[in-house]
């Protein structure tokens, strides 16, 4: 006995896709969260290796602006992801600018 | 970080929150997206206001800055007793940034009474910061 049923593979590669996202609801969730965690800690903790200073708040915006491309990308189909969904990564997105531009002092540059 | 400093980060989130949401409805738009931002209605509502707070400090800037720009100082004169040049902007871009950690936290952790009170203790932090900032602008260091 399988585990799942096997997506039709006839109908597209987006159809595939939503039909494994309607199987598995957090496949997208899972996708959305690995794409900003790999930007981010890989940012800092490759910024920190190589200048020794690692830039969090910008590494945060860079790692929403890639979870949202790819949120808009997945918007494009009916079934990946709700609107509730991508208003809240625009907000994460937003809050993460307000962190960065509210946190460099006098003569730093962003 | 000075007065000047967060005048112009409050003014980048909004100019920043603009280009993305902007960006996302076009985008949306343009692709012929099933998910459209726009079926927000806060966030489509986001947009007018942030214009309108905008466009508020841009007069408001045109109008100080004219009005400092004709003052004249005699020796020995004390400094001017309204202080409205250090105001300008203050309060159109607090505006601003209300709207904006409003609709981000309420969209983030839902607008729950119980939460609210971070939104008023961050929202409160701000206006006390920009209270200082304004009385050490217009009459030096505070005791």
């Amino acid at each position: 006995m399988s585990i799942y049923l096997q997506p039709s593979l006839t109908g597209g590669m987006d159809e595939t896709l939503v039909e494994v996202a309607t199987a598995v609801p957090s496949l997208i969730y899972g996708l959305l969260l690995f794409v900003f965690g790999f930007v981010f800690i890989t940012g800092i903790t490759t910024q920190k290796s190589k200048s020794g200073y690692a830039d969090t708040q910008m590494w945060a915006v860079m790692a929403s602006i890639a979870t949202l491309v790819v949120t808009l990308l997945l918007s494009i189909k009916e079934g990946l992801v709700m609107v509730d969904t991508l208003v809240i990564v625009i907000s994460i997105t937003i809050m993460s600018a307000l962190w960065l531009f509210l946190s460099k002092g006098r003569g730093e540059t962003l | 970080m000075g007065q000047i400093g967060l005048i112009k980060g409050l003014m980048m989130t909004a100019l920043f929150a603009l280009a993305i949401t902007m960006f996302t409805i076009q985008f949306g738009a343009d692709n012929d997206s099933d998910i459209l931002l726009n079926n927000d209605s806060d966030y489509a509502a986001l947009q007018t206001s942030i214009t309108g707070n905008v466009q508020d400090f841009n007069e408001n800037s045109n109008t100080s800055i004219n009005t400092l720009m004709s003052t004249t100082q005699e020796a020995g004169d004390q400094s001017a007793s309204s202080g409205g040049q250090f105001k300008v902007g203050v309060f159109s871009t607090m505006a601003l940034a209300t709207t904006i950690i409003t609709l981000g936290f309420n969209k983030i952790f839902g607008a729950d009474t119980g939460f609210g009170i971070f939104l008023t203790a961050v929202t409160s932090l701000l206006v006390w910061m920009i209270g200082l900032y304004i009385w050490k602008a217009w009459k030096g260091n505070p005791d």
